[in-house]
């Protein structure tokens, strides 16, 4: 039973309401409604994405009567707006957070291509009151980046599992994740498996909200940064060693995982081999692992601890 | 339910768990800027110590106490009490609302919390679901019983004094602004208590994972407060001292509230509410009676749903060992069987049947006249929308028959079709 204790100690919070699937936008209005607010402002992405989300918010609102005045990222906040409603991934929703006063309602629209901190509160940043996922504001699939969204989601939730005591409101967010992942393969661009990855990353995203990104994370975003590779290429090479770690040690939360679906490990590399190939990340696997591994086995900062171990996994594996 | 297809999921509130989590309540109040709580309880809980625990803390924390105390909530809270709640707060400056006890506390923290953030004093017009019009006074639950998981969940029910009815009230607003879960506020509870909420706790996984409304996130949550009951609750019941035990029947039960709060309960609350109302039966105890009859009648829609739960029940041995298409049947049969011996280790105080329950007089509690009764008022219950199978008065009655003699529900009397 030792398996099933949970930490001693732990605070936990979802934070947003999640409004997923067809017609989901068609609920900002009443949203907006029951929290009071009239004069939306829309923040978006001054590329594509950010026209598509725009341009499918703006139907809706007018359905309803509603006016809204719609602002990139980069634009100051008009003075009288009641609301924001941020559409798009990444740091249109990071510049909302910062600019929405605590008192007035935040939403966030985001597609199939996220980087999974959107949907939670973001390195202190406060949460969305409310996220939104309707297909019919997706831009035309561009696999890559689903892809790497989809490994992204991955690796935040198979890194939440890496700890032996996972507190099980944690735990069921995760599961909720991976579910979403396992059923989004074949990633083949087809509207359900978009949409998967979308919940996926707002899952992942309510995961790293409560749980510190570890490694594979830490790793996958400084290469990101350093424009090395893309998140998800790291993620995918990085992942398969941590799964073997986290088999070698008998972790117990990916117990509990195997518990409920026959084999942990092997869900968790399944969904990870269907997202190879739509996400291109086979030819640079080697280089990555090389690079990573240069770059951070002298790390003193943090996770690097973590960090060795996953690259001693990764050595072991290279000599065996 | 197919990709695609639109659900919503609600959490709100903050939660703290842990075997101290308490300590950790001046530092909560504190980081939500409250520093005037009114305390609302019971006098069970008062005779139990558990508020002077609760005061013990704040007061080591720089001083902080209660602002003042309400502790006249009944066991079966009414409108009544709702008001003398509403005008206590009124009469005193108070920032917060702080609930420590069960079902009964916590609803009436919700309940009056509609009345003293409005402003109003008609409860009436906020019953149903989604009227109340917007953000509440801060509320935080402590839970003294592993069940309701109403800490957790946008619902709160009320008895109606002058009708004699329920009343329900559900809205995103109702849910709390945060939940302390510490097992040193269950410890204390009697064996009947646990048996019974535990039985509540996984009342609401299951009917969470059956219902219409169920999704993804729900599932998971659902499923994971069905592993930790099967676990625990035997624990809990054994040995009522193991803090990680209690700790782990809060989290199920916690668990078991996100996940009903989103997905709605069906049949088995539908007669449950009723069956409480009109008999005065212990909500647990009718949640632990109806569970398989209710499951049964649902089978042909939900035999899906109703075998995923098998391995989180029963474990992986008898999961492996049954064939997959007789899941279904086999986790009703596991249900009773978990049932029984929880009913032994309760050392027979949970009944398993309702005609098993009787008075001081010896008589049953409910009669055949009750049973017509309840099967009434449950057909005009809301939460039969979300069970998986329409259902008739004549079928309530039958599912409420079958649970009162024991038996398995007549095949006969169960309707065909498919899995929705």
């Amino acid at each position: 039973m030792k398996e099933l204790m949970q930490e001693k100690s732990m605070a936990f919070r979802i934070g947003p309401s999640l409004f997923s699937g067809w017609k989901a936008l068609s609920h900002i209005p009443f949203e907006l409604s029951r929290r009071r607010a009239q004069h939306p402002c829309i923040l978006h992405r001054d590329d594509e994405e950010g026209a598509y989300l725009t341009r499918a918010l703006r139907s809706c609102l007018k359905q309803e009567g509603i006016s809204a005045v719609s602002l990139t990222e980069a634009m100051e906040l008009p003075g009288e707006h009641d609301s924001i409603i941020a559409a798009g991934r990444g740091s249109v929703q990071r510049r909302a957070k910062q600019l929405a006063a605590p008192e007035i309602p935040l939403f966030s629209v985001l597609s199939d291509i996220q980087d999974c901190r959107e949907a939670g509160r973001d390195e202190g940043l406060r949460h969305p009151d409310a996220v939104f996922i309707d297909p019919a504001s997706f831009q035309p699939c561009i696999t890559k980046l689903t892809a790497d969204s989809a490994l992204t989601a991955l690796a935040v939730c198979t890194e939440a599992l890496q700890q032996d005591r996972i507190h099980s409101l944690l735990y069921s967010i995760v599961r909720t994740g991976l579910k979403f992942l396992h059923q989004g393969a074949p990633w083949d661009g087809s509207m359900e498996s978009r949409l998967c990855t979308a919940n996926a990353c707002a899952a992942a995203a309510l995961v790293r909200s409560n749980s510190p990104p570890g490694a594979v994370t830490s790793v996958s975003e400084a290469l990101h940064a350093s424009a090395f590779c893309l998140r998800s290429e790291a993620s995918a090479a990085l992942l398969p060693p941590l799964v073997q770690a986290m088999v070698n040690r008998q972790c117990s939360s990916l117990e509990i995982l195997s518990r409920e679906i026959g084999n942990g490990a092997a869900y968790i590399l399944d969904i990870l081999e269907g997202l190879r190939k739509p996400s291109g990340c086979d030819a640079r696997q080697s280089d990555i692992l090389h690079f990573a591994f240069n770059t951070f086995q002298t790390s003193k900062k943090n996770h690097a601890g973590q960090i060795l171990d996953l690259f001693s996994t990764i050595d072991e594996g290279a000599q065996s | 339910m197919t990709s695609g297809e639109f659900f919503q999921f609600t959490s709100p509130q903050r939660t703290e768990a842990g075997l101290q989590a308490l300590d950790r309540l001046p530092n909560l109040l504190r980081s939500l800027g409250l520093s005037k709580p009114l305390l609302i309880t019971d006098m069970g809980v008062r005779k139990a110590g558990l508020t002077e625990l609760i005061s013990s803390i704040l007061q080591a924390s720089g001083g902080m106490r209660f602002a003042d105390e309400f502790d006249s909530v009944p066991p079966d809270s009414d409108t009544g009490t709702i008001a003398d709640l509403a005008r206590y707060w009124h009469a005193g400056t108070f920032d917060c609302l702080l609930a420590l006890g069960g079902g009964s506390v916590i609803d009436t923290a919700k309940a009056g919390n509609i009345l003293i953030s409005t402003g109003k004093d008609d409860l009436y017009q906020f019953q149903g679901y989604d009227n109340i019009p917007g953000p509440l006074k801060p509320l935080i639950v402590i839970p003294t019983t592993a069940g309701t998981g109403s800490e957790a969940t946008s619902v709160s029910v009320i008895k109606d004094a002058e009708r004699h009815r329920k009343l329900a009230f559900c809205s995103p607003w109702l849910v709390p602004t945060a939940a302390v879960l510490d097992p040193r506020m269950t410890m204390t509870l009697s064996k009947a208590i646990t048996a019974a909420t535990g039985m509540d706790a996984l009342a609401h996984a299951v009917e969470s994972y059956i219902g219409l409304a169920k999704n993804p996130f729900s599932d998971s949550f659902a499923l994971r407060a069905v592993e930790l009951i099967s676990k625990f609750l035997p624990v809990s019941l054994k040995a009522p001292h193991d803090r990680e035990a209690r700790l782990q029947m809060l989290t199920a039960s916690h668990l078991a509230g996100i996940a009903f709060s989103n997905s709605m309960v069906s049949l088995v609350h539908t007669i449950g509410h009723c069956a409480g109302a009109v008999c005065g039966i212990p909500h647990g105890v009718c949640m632990g009676i109806l569970l398989p009859e209710a499951l049964r009648f649902n089978l042909h829609r939900s035999a899906s749903h109703i075998g995923e739960m098998l391995l989180p029940l029963a474990g992986r041995d008898i999961s492996l060992a049954v064939p997959r298409e007789e899941h279904p049947e086999r986790f009703i049969l596991a249900l009773k069987e978990f049932r029984q011996h929880i009913h032994e280790l309760s050392e027979n105080t949970l009944p398993l049947r309702f005609c098993d329950i009787r008075d001081s007089m010896d008589s049953p509690v409910m009669t055949p006249e009750h049973m017509i009764l309840i099967a009434r008022e449950a057909a005009g219950d809301p939460s039969r929308f979300y069970n998986p199978e329409d259902i008739s008065e004549a079928e309530i009655h039958a599912v409420l028959k079958a649970s009162y003699w024991g038996y398995s529900l007549d095949q006969d009397l169960v309707k065909k079709g498919h899995q929705k």
